[in-house]
């Protein structure tokens, strides 16, 4: 079967949690089988949710009874790494999926090499980022950017966020963190942690962070503007139903 | 009993492990935010830890986990199998009813 030697760019798109996970999973499933190429998709989360990393309890790490009353969703994510509080208007969420072969073998070699694709996008709005290793990209020491890996049947699928803008009251209040903690010491000790964009950049747009990042991650490869195959979206809804939004799958720890 | 212990790995991941047990491990969780691979490894890890006898011996434990490591080729990020051990044995001297 002959290779493809483009990427696949899936424009920024706005689904449900389980959604956007299901579409990784499928993409990952038509990546393998060789019939799509390499894809790079940007997506946002409505209503905004939660994701967990696949080895993480669920009633440790959330509280699940604020985002019920919040309208905030909560999915599993089927790679490792934690709780992520993906806000509508705070982030922008991407996924590259390749066969391993694209890539580095070494995983952190991969983590960094897919990062690099961030952190020059981000040099794009004129911020100065770097690796941080394990999975993490940080501005002045400051994570702006959290990532996750897996590895199945010989396909490398890497997913992560880019913070343009967040609430970090509303994360707060949805994030299992004891009430004590919430306190403002807390808050400020998370703002010394966490960086976003509009810190380093006022003036951006979620639009400019985007076209940013677009750069940043095609730059020197060839590739094409297309959507998603019909097959991929059956099947994503398929699994959206039956994995990503079933309490079965999201409680499994 | 029941117990559970949580720990940060410098440099590393956080890491929970939790435990039923009476003369021997009965049952193991391992959660946390750390990465492994391939992620159906994590059972293999856990059921391997059931039948252990307390008290703890890390090193013991930290063998038994090297051992399924190696057998499944596993790749641990952000936690080691001695972090697990130790987290482990701190679970069993957290223990209540």
């Amino acid at each position: 079967m002959a290779e493809f030697t483009w990427w696949r760019i899936v424009p920024l798109a706005t689904n449900t949690a389980a959604m956007n996970m299901a579409i990784d999973e499928a993409v990952m499933e038509t990546v393998g089988a060789g019939r799509a190429p390499p894809t790079i998709r940007f997506y946002r989360w409505k209503p905004s949710a939660v994701s967990i990393g696949c080895f993480q309890s669920l009633n440790d790490e959330v509280r699940t009874d604020v985002a019920t009353k919040q309208g905030i969703d909560i999915v599993r994510r089927r790679t490792g790494g934690g709780a992520v509080y993906h806000d509508y208007d705070g982030e922008i969420t991407y996924s590259v999926i390749g066969k391993e072969t694209l890539f580095s073998k070494g995983i952190t070699e991969s983590y960094h090499e897919i990062c690099g694709w961030i952190i020059k996008g981000l040099a794009h709005l004129g911020i100065k980022a770097e690796f941080k290793p394990i999975n993490d990209i940080v501005v002045n020491n400051k994570k702006i950017s959290g990532n996750a890996q897996t590895r199945r049947n010989g396909v490398l699928l890497q997913h992560g966020t880019i913070l343009h803008d967040l609430d970090v009251n509303k994360m707060f209040s949805v994030l299992n963190v004891s009430q004590e903690k919430i306190a403002d010491k807390m808050i400020q000790a998370v703002e010394d942690r966490v960086t976003r964009v509009k810190d380093v950049v006022p003036q951006a747009t979620l639009t400019d962070t985007y076209n940013a990042l677009l750069k940043g991650f095609t730059e020197g490869k060839e590739q094409r503007f297309a959507l998603l195959i019909k097959d991929e979206l059956a099947r994503a809804q398929n699994l959206a139903k039956k994995r990503y939004s079933t309490k079965t799958w999201t409680g499994s720890r | 009993m029941h117990g559970k212990a949580t720990e940060k790995i410098p440099g590393g991941k956080l890491l929970r492990v939790a435990a039923d047990f009476g003369n021997t491990i009965t049952n193991v969780e391992i959660t946390g935010d750390f990465f492994l691979y391939p992620e159906d490894g994590l059972p293999h890890l856990e059921a391997s830890l059931i039948g252990v006898s307390l008290p703890i011996d890390e090193h013991t434990v930290t063998k038994i986990l090297d051992t399924v490591v190696k057998q499944h080729k596993l790749q641990l990020l952000g936690i080691t199998p001695d972090a697990i051990a130790h987290c482990l044995k701190a679970a069993t001297e957290e223990a209540h009813g």
